[in-house]
Formats: C-alpha cells, structure tokens, sequence
C-alpha cells in the first residue's frame, strides 16, 4: 500500500487536514493549560498561556464539589438505559419505513417527519409529563428523548441503499420479516448501527435542557447540567436592587470551567476509540485499495 | 345532644394531648399541649355542630404551634455558590428543622435559570411548594388571576406579625394588598432592622485603586463628580502608576455593570427600572429618547475611544473585571455592588496578591459636576415568595411560622450566624462578636440557604461580626453620602402606576437594556445619528405603552 | 347497464378494496409489529404535546389547561407583526443560514473524502479522533476559548502584531460576526459531520474502484467519478434537512457567542423566540405563534429543496 509514490492528492489530504488538525489542538492545548493555571498567572498571560507554577487548585476545588460524582452517575443511568432505547426505537422505525407496499407508509413517513418541523413546545411536553408522573425521575430525560428524525432518516437511506436481490432471494426461500430483519438486514447494518450508536451516545452524554426542567434534585441532575451550573453560574447579569443578589464568590471560575470540561470530556474521549474502531474497520474495508 | 357533644370534644382534647406527649419533650411542644387544651375547652363552650368543632379544633392546635405531625416542604430559591452541598446536616438546619418538625427539601437554582425554570414549573400548575421568585409585575397578575398562587389568610398579619412588620417595610406589600385585596406573595426584603438610610438608592459603587490615584496626584474622595473621574482616568492612562503597558485600561468593568455605573448614573431616566416616567406636563415619557440619554452615551464613548474604557469590555464576564484590579493588577477602576462582603472579599483577593488594601482599595461613586447625586429609588424588595395554592392549611402554617422565625432577631442570628456562645456573642452595646476565625458559611452550609429564606442578607451584612468593622460601616456611609447628595429634581421616585401597569405592549418593550446601550456605544459611525435610528425604531413599540399610560 | 347495476359494481369494488387493504395489512402484520413501539412512541412523545401549538391562537392561561384556554384570534399574531425587530430577525436568520449552507456544509464532505483517501492508518485514525473531538465541547466553553484566543490581547492579534500587521477587533465587530459563525461552525462541528459521509463510502461497492483502477483512472478521477457520485445521495438528503432547517439552525451557538456589542446582527429568530420567552414578561401564546411561524416557514423550505432535488433528478426526501 506504501510502495506507491505519493502523489499531489495524498500531499494536499495529509497537510490540509494536519494544519485542521493542528487549529483544533492549540485551543484544547490552552483548556489543559488554563486548567493547572493558577488565576493571577491566567490573568497576566497573553499570547499562549504557560502556567509559571503549575497547581492543582482548580482540579480540587471541582472534586470537592460534590456535584460532578453524581453528575457522573446520573449521565451514565440515563446513558445506558436510553440509549439502548434510542437505537432500538430508531432502527425498528428506519427498517419499517424501508419497507414498501404495505397500507400507511407514506402516512406514517409524513407524520413523522411533520415531528421535524412542529413541535408543541416545552410547557405542552412538561404537563404530559407530568401527567405520566414522570417529572423528577430520570424516566423523563430518557422518554422525552426517544427517536431522533434525522437519525432515524439515516438508517433509513442506508437500509434502503443494501442490494434489493438480497431480499428477493430471501422472500423466495420463504423467510419471513423477521427472518430478513435478523438474518439479513441486520448484520449489515453494522456500521450505520455502529454511527447512530456513537450519535446518541454523545446526544446523551451532552444532554442538559430537558433535565433542567423535569428534574429538580440536585443529586439526580446529569453532568452536563452540572457543568453549566458550574459556568453559567459565575455569569450572572449584576442586580439593581439587592447587592447581595448580585455578589459572587472569589474563585477562579475560569480554572474551574476548564477543568470541567476536561472531566466532562474525559470519559467519552477514553471510549471514542473503541466505538471508533467499528466504522474505522469498516472504512478499512471500503477504502481504495492502494 | 349537649352531652353527647360534652363526651366528644373531652375525648378530642384528650387525644390531642396524647400525640402531644407521645412526642413531645421540648419546650415548645408542652406549652402546645396546655393551649391547645385550652382551646379545646373553649370550643367546647362555644360549639354548635360536633362536625365542625372538630374541624375548628383541628385547626386552632395548628395555629397554637401543633408541631406533633412531621411535615415536608419543597422550596426552590437561587442559592449564592451552591457546590452540591448537603444542607440537611449542619446544626443549624437542624436546628429549625426540630424547631419546626419540618423537613425542607430544597431545589436549589442558578441566576442563570430561575427565571426559566420557575416560568414554567409555575405555568404547568406544578410549583414547590415555596418559590422565591423574580417579582415581574404582569406575570405576577397573570398567576394571581389563575388562582396558580397562594392567597394568604386575611387574617395573615395578626397571625404572623413580625413577617407582617417586613413586609409593611417592603414598600409594594401594601401597594399590592391595596390593588388586589389581598395578600398573593411575600415580597422578599432588603433591608428591614438595619436600614442604612431613609430612601434607598442604587448600591452600586465604584471599586479603584487608592494607591494609582494618590500617584497621580489627585485626591482620595468618598465621590467624584464626572469631570474629577474622567480627568482621574486620563492621568492614570497616562502615567500608568502600575507599569502596567500599552495594555492598560484604567476603567474595566462588564457591560452590565459599566452601563449601570455610568449610563443610569448619569441620567436616572436611562434606567429600565425608571424609563416610563410622568414629564413636567403630566404626559408619559420614555427616557431612551431623551437628550440627557444621549449624552451618557457620548461621554463613554468619547471615554472609551480615548482608550480609558477596556476596548472589548462587552466580552468581559462578571467578575473577570474585578479580577483584573484585585488579583492580577492590570486595571484600576470597576462597579460591583456595594455591599460590605463585597468590599471585604476584593479586599481579601489584594492583600493575597500583596496589596494592603488599606492603602490600595477605594470605593466611591459618581455625582454630576454641580456636585448632585442622581439616584434611583429602590423598592425595598428582591424577588418574592410565591406559595403553592395546592398546599394543604397545615404545611402552609407551618411554613409561616419558619418564615415569621426568619424574621425575628432570634431567627436572623441563627441563619446567618449561627449559635449564640459557640459562633458569636452579643456585646453589652448589643453590637455583635465573632467567637470564631472560621466563616459560618463553611462551617454551617445551610446558611447558603437560609440567609435568602424570607428576606436578603443585605440587612444582616451591616451587623455581620464576620465582616471587618470598616467595610460595613462604608456600606451604611454610602447609603447615606448618596441619600445626602440628591436633589429634588435628580431623585427618580417609584411610580407604581408604572410598576403596576401590565398589558401585552408593556411585555413587548422588556429590552435588555445594558445590550443595547452597550451596543450603541460600540457601534460604528456617528453616535448621534445611530441613537436616533434606534429611538426611531424602537418608538413603534414604545408608543402604544406611553398612550396606554397616559390613559390611566 | 342500469344506474343500479353501477352503483352496485362501484359498491363491490370499494367493498373489494376494502378487503384487499385488510389483507395487505394481515400479510404485512410484522412490519405493523416492528413499527409499532416507536409508532407509539411518536404519538405520546411528539403528537400529544404537538397540542400546544393551538396556544399560537389563544391566550393560555395555566388554570384552564392548553385546551380550554380562550381563542384570540389572531390577537398574537397582531402583536408579533408590530415588532420591527421580528421582520429583521427574520432576514437576517435566513440570510445567516443560507450562507451556512455556503461556507459550512461542503467541508464535512471534503473532509471525508480527504480522510478515505489519506494512506497512512494510523494517521488517518489520529486525524479522525481529533477532528471529532470539539464537538464535544459545548458552546459555552467554545466561546470561553474563542474570547481567550481572539480578545484583542490574545494569541491571534498577538500574532498579526508579530509579523507587522494591524491588530482586527474580531469580537466586537458586527461585520466580522457572521464569518465568526461560519469558522466556529466548521471548526467544531465538520469533523464530527464527517462520519455520516465516512459511513456512505463504506458502503460503496469495492468492484467499481477496481474496475476504474483497471482502466487506468487516476486516483482524482476515481474521486470525482466514483466517490462523489455515491455520496451523492447522503449529500442530498443532508442538504433538504439542512434547508428544512433554515429558520432555527444554530440557536445554542449564536446564544452563546454573542456579546452586547454584536447583540443587532446576532438577534435570529431563534434569539427573538428565547428573548420575548424568557427574558420579557412572558407570553407562551406570543412565543408559540412566532415559532409555529418558524415551522411553517421551515416546512414551506423543506418542501421546496424536496422538490428541487427531485426535478433534478435526485431522490428527494418521501421517496
């Protein structure tokens, strides 16, 4: 594969997506950075920032923080349980709408993809529920959040892409939906699954809004609520009337938000790798052949 | 018949006093146990139907301080630095949680969510129990007209007459009670025993750099009219007393606070809180389109294209700016609110980066150059409670009666002090001590929350022994500085007309006033005529409102 | 043939027709049952509380429910178009979104088609984790990051004034506002995109790049007329969602990279929505009108690039 020469394609691919690369690292460079930074040396940096006397101050206060531990572990409840749901949900869908030739199709694919543009808004889905008895539990995060349209349209296409004869022939055998589904449809749906797995996961794990508002203890909020609490806490608009109101405390809010995120970003960092190798292995075996 | 009735209540009061033993120990649960006695004796003489004597019992033992029932509450309020602390633990929760046999289950939020999540946990009909809420007026009339909030008894005030007393203090209480016949929310006060001065104006100050100004030779003031702060600015961009470079910026401060430290400082009317006003002829106005608003914000744009402004100061977050002056030494001059905590905390992030603070922290603030302060008045009130009108008569007393404790002297000592003899004592003057180094916040984390409970910690702040004697004694001077330097005709009093007046063209025009100031400011081309675009633009929207307010 | 006897053939057919969709419905019942969960799924999570859309007409009120609050009329509406500031959002949120389209959308492609055809596996794993990885960043933090680097003291103008060149307000300036979208945008968001595309050329059919090696095509011939052909129809389908999109794309960006300076040209629908929401007094009745506006709008668009594509000969979306 290396024994050809390069050519100016190769040249033009390897240096313009290292210098994309290379945009991307120096920002994350400087989040690490800002992170063992103590604030005075943060303050007077300008340029690239070097902590002069690197410390862990940051790192501590946010582990003393109670909140990032449970955090950790409501991110990951709502994780394993919904994303399951959310690729079973989603592939059942994408695989019936693939099919044609049965009554309702067309309306069930418009009503779906009506979803993409109309939505009741947050007070509707709040009252539902509520009604369901659902808002303080996590079940509200993971329900509220079940099939992702445009996911779900990719699936879909990529299903619909799969050779034709290989179903024929399989309708002629006599197998069954289920047959084609398990036997057939499904073990080469690997990398689409292996894509929408790695799409909701993220989905999940970034997930903050809905549990802002259906959850209320403090010690079920997920991470990334956490984290914004964390920032956005430290950015409140100064108030006319009560100066109490308006204070804040003396930290180093910027070392802290880094460090956040670096938690944040640690794990799914750690496991991108190896959601990765799928599509990679599958990228392999699609690749030009040098 | 009477008999009958006779054998009833006998058996009520002695049932009653049964739970009462069973768990009762303390003081307060055995002088329940006598009156509630009592009142079921009075009932007895005084009752008609055996049916609702018992009720009456029943709910005179609640208000006779009945704690035997345990009772849970939610509560929802923005808590100052919540760090996922666990407030249930520390004596003094527990401590008003015995007091009270009330469990507190506290739904701690963020300045950057209240608003929001309140809106709508309000409007699905699904609030805590409590709420201490941003009080915005048409909202509020919206929820009392859908019944979505409490009303309170009308008998509220015999019953719970401290709270009563800070709440008459609050100034829109009565107002409010005048306009809907009654009582809806509890408007949560600033400043109650320790008020600093008759009328209360904006607090904001202006934090600088004592030392940078003796260096450029100008004299240490309590205030600056705008000429000598300008002119102070300039000396210090130019002699730069700090070495500080090419980069320094004497006057640093976030948009929000840069605007409300100089645009509604220099013209009362700029401000959202006061720009419907009532002119000399009896007609409405909009201050955005006065003249004086204009000339605000050409002095800070002339300032800040002088390079005596922090170039990107609308990128800066709050705090970064007091960061700047007090930690890493590159500025020297920013608004923060004027409170002694505040005053102490800067001064403690300086003498941590080797300043003596002493010698190097002013705060001051600005009159005009005929030597007038032009003030807000500020309603004594931030936020409100709202109570959750499905809560049942014993909850919502029980409630109260933790409120009415907050209210108290005995109440205020222990939520944000502490425990007499163990956190701090009180002197023969009856001024307060410290018996520790250690910060009460720390050491009893629930202070967080109950400091906020029913009333701001604004008040307490002046009498904190844990603050240096100094800084609270500038944030009663200041109050009281700024209350001497007003004018008949620089003071914006409260209009309630204003205040009260709710309609959809009044919910249009709720601009975010610093933006858009900050945006004129920074915007490119003449100021003038970018201003006038802007009024122009924004009278379509405003104008309905001036007629609607004239109309009334 | 009497008008009897047709009537009665007609009877006959719509009664056969009957017959023939319930047995078409039997025989397909096991894609009825895969269907039916997210069906469910759907119709509570997504049709029920599509109800509050009604709000647009009325003025909600909590006490009564969405369904017995009281019509207005168009009373929303009328507020909405008195607000200047809503036609500008308007335009200036189509005009951000279409210029997206512009300087956004074609890198993912390039980037996966840089990325196939890149030699070297271990480099090319190593340029697809990082290019993946600010897409786990919020917005918040982005921001935190652009300010540091972009203020006029930070590593970009420290750079300009390096080699000579006049330092560039780019946080403060409206004009430079938009570019700013458009780089963070591609920044953060392309090597992520890239999956989706990297996804399709897997599944490309190995045969036809042999059989073009064979014939001796050069390795950008191959690109052009083999990988871009089969990417097409990703790139299609990702080009109607993205134009049904138009009106509300880029709200959690554009919230947290403006500042009070930019806060005119940054004011999208979006924006309009989440300030009369929750930054004025509210008004769920106002905020669902302009955003049942924005839907309608979206889907007018949606429609339209389904079409478009379909007249030139693409699949369009309800193939």
């Amino acid at each position: 594969m290396l024994k050809k020469k390069m050519d100016w394609v190769d040249w033009v691919c390897v240096i313009a997506l290292g210098v994309f690369a290379l945009i991307i690292m120096i920002p994350f460079f400087n989040v690490v950075m800002i992170s063992i930074t103590s604030q005075k040396d943060y303050l007077n940096s300008t340029f690239l920032v070097i902590p002069r006397h690197p410390t862990l101050q940051s790192f501590k206060r946010l582990f003393e923080d109670g909140r990032i531990w449970s955090g950790y572990k409501s991110t990951l409840t709502i994780l394993t349980i919904g994303m399951p749901i959310n690729v079973f949900l989603t592939y059942c869908m994408a695989y019936g709408l693939s099919r044609k030739g049965y009554p309702g199709r067309k309306i069930i694919f418009g009503l779906v993809l009506f979803t993409m543009i109309f939505q009741g808004g947050i007070v509707p889905l709040y009252l539902l529920m509520k009604s369901l008895n659902l808002t303080n539990s996590l079940w509200s995060v993971i329900l509220a959040y079940g099939v992702n349209t445009f996911y779900m349209i990719l699936v879909k296409n990529y299903i619909e892409s799969l050779p034709d004869s290989l179903m024929e022939s399989a309708k002629l055998d006599g197998a069954g939906e289920w047959m084609i589904l398990f036997k057939i449809i499904l073990p080469l749906s690997k990398p689409i699954l292996a894509t929408i797995v790695l799409f909701y996961s993220v989905d999940r794990w970034n997930e903050w809004y809905n549990s802002m508002i259906f959850i209320r203890k403090q010690n079920m909020f997920p991470l990334q609520l956490v984290l914004r609490n964390i920032v956005i806490n430290s950015e409140m608009a100064g108030n006319v009337t009560s100066a109490s109101a308006s204070m804040q405390g003396s930290q180093f809010t910027m070392g802290l938000k880094m460090c956040a995120v670096i938690m944040t970003m640690l794990p799914i960092m750690c496991v991108y790798p190896f959601l990765q190798k799928h599509f990679v292995k599958g990228i392999m075996v699609g690749a030009v052949k040098g | 018949m009477k008999k009958g009735k006779k054998i009833l209540s006998g058996i009520l009061a002695a049932s009653m006093l049964m739970t009462m033993t069973a768990c009762g120990g303390d003081d307060t649960s055995s002088s329940a146990d006598t009156s509630s006695a009592d009142n079921a004796v009075q009932a007895e003489d005084t009752g008609s139907d055996a049916g609702a004597q018992s009720e009456d019992t029943g709910s005179e033992a609640g208000t006779q301080k009945d704690y035997s029932e345990k009772i849970t509450v939610s509560w929802a309020e923005v808590i100052e630095g919540d760090e996922g602390i666990d407030y249930t633990q520390d004596d003094v929760y527990k401590t008003v949680q015995e007091k009270f046999n009330l469990d507190i289950e506290v739904t701690p939020l963020t300045w950057g969510n209240w608003v929001e999540n309140l809106r709508i946990w309000i409007n699905s009909g699904d609030m805590p129990d409590v709420v201490n809420w941003n009080y915005v007026h048409s909202e509020f009339m919206d929820y009392v007209d859908q019944g979505l909030v409490r009303k309170l008894d009308d008998d509220w005030k015999e019953r719970w007459p401290e709270t009563a007393k800070l709440y008459a203090l609050t100034g829109i209480g009565e107002e409010l009670d005048e306009l809907l016949g009654g009582t809806y929310c509890l408007p949560v006060p600033i400043y109650f025993n320790n008020k600093p001065a008759e009328t209360l104006t904006q607090h904001y100050q202006t934090y600088m750099r004592k030392d940078w100004i003796e260096a450029v030779g100008v004299e240490v003031k309590d205030y600056y009219t705008y000429d000598e702060f300008l002119d102070l600015a300039r000396k210090m961009k130019e002699q730069d007393p700090g070495n500080v470079g090419a980069n320094f910026y004497p006057i640093t401060s976030y948009s929000n606070m840069l605007v409300s430290g100089l645009v509604y400082q220099m013209y009362e009317h700029s401000s959202p809180d006061k720009i419907f006003y009532k002119g000399d002829d009896g007609k409405y106005r909009w201050g955005g389109a006065d003249e004086e608003t204009y000339e605000a914000l050409k002095w800070i744009q002339d300032a800040w294209k002088e390079g005596l402004i922090h170039p990107e100061f609308y990128t800066l977050n709050q705090g970064e700016d007091e960061d700047m002056m007090t930690i890493a030494g590159t500025s020297a001059i920013f608004w923060a609110g004027g409170l002694s905590s505040n005053y102490s905390m800067f001064a403690n992030e300086m003498s941590q980066n080797g300043l003596n603070p002493d010698e190097s922290l002013l705060s001051a603030f600005l009159v005009d150059n005929d030597g007038k302060f032009h003030g807000l008045e500020t309603a004594n009130y931030f936020g409100a409670l709202l109570f959750n009108p499905d809560m049942d008569d014993a909850t919502f007393e029980r409630v109260m009666d933790a409120i009415e404790f907050s209210c108290t002297q005995e109440g205020q000592l222990l939520m944000n002090l502490g425990f007499e003899g163990v956190d701090f004592e009180v002197e023969s003057d009856g001024s307060l001590k410290a018996l520790t180094e250690e910060d009460p916040l720390s050491t009893y984390p629930s202070i967080r929350f109950f400091q906020t409970f029913a009333t701001r910690r604004d008040d307490f702040q002046i009498i904190n022994p844990s603050t240096p004697q100094q800084y609270r004694d500038k944030q009663v001077e200041q109050y009281q500085d700024k209350y001497s330097l007003l004018a008949d005709d620089t003071l914006a009093k409260i209009d309630w007309d204003v205040v009260f007046h709710s309609s959809n063209a009044m919910n249009q025009v709720q601009f975010t006033y610093p933006d858009e100031y900050s945006q004129l400011i920074v915007k490119d081309g003449d100021l003038r005529e970018n201003w006038q675009n802007w009024v122009d633009e924004k009278m379509s929207l405003i104008q309905p409102v001036l007629d609607e307010l004239d109309a009334k | 043939m009497t008008a009897q006897d047709l009537r009665r053939g007609k009877k006959k057919s719509l009664a056969e027709n009957a017959r023939h969709t319930c047995f078409s419905v039997w025989k397909h019942r096991q894609i009825y049952v895969i269907l039916f969960l997210p069906v469910l799924w759907y119709i509570i999570f997504a049709y029920i509380p599509m109800a509050g859309l009604q709000l647009a007409f009325k003025d909600y009120k909590a006490n009564l429910g969405i369904w017995g609050s009281p019509w207005n009329g168009l009373e929303n509406y009328q507020y909405v178009m008195r607000d200047p500031a809503f036609f500008k959002a308007i335009g200036r949120t189509l005009s951000i979104n279409l210029l997206r389209l512009v300087f956004v959308f074609p890198f993912p492609v390039m980037f996966a088609i840089m990325l196939n055809e890149i030699r070297f596996p271990r480099y090319r794993k190593f340029l697809q984790t990082v290019m993946t990885f600010p897409n786990f960043l919020s917005w918040v933090i982005v921001s935190s990051i652009l300010i540091n680097i972009l203020s006029f003291d930070g590593m970009v103008n420290g750079l300009l004034s390096l080699i000579g060149l006049e330092t560039v307000n780019f946080l403060g300036s409206e004009k430079l506002f938009q570019p700013l979208l458009y780089m963070t945008d591609v920044w953060k968001s392309s090597g992520w995109n890239t999956i989706i595309y990297l996804a399709a050329i897997t599944g490309i059919d190995q045969s036809q790049y042999e059989a073009a090696e064979v014939d001796g095509a050069s390795r950008w011939q191959r690109i052009v007329n083999i990988t871009l052909p089969n990417l097409l129809p990703t790139i299609i389908i990702m080009f109607i969602l993205t134009t049904g999109n138009l009106m509300s794309a880029g709200f959690d960006q554009i919230f947290n990279l403006n500042n009070s300076a930019v806060k005119e040209v940054a004011e999208t629908l979006d924006m309009y929505i989440y300030r009369i929401t929750f930054q004025s007094a509210p008004d769920f009745g106002f905020s669902t009108a302009v955003s049942l506006f924005r839907s309608i709008v979206n889907m007018i668009l949606l429609v339209l690039a389904d079409r478009g594509s379909k007249a030139m000969g693409g699949n369009g979306l309800f193939a």
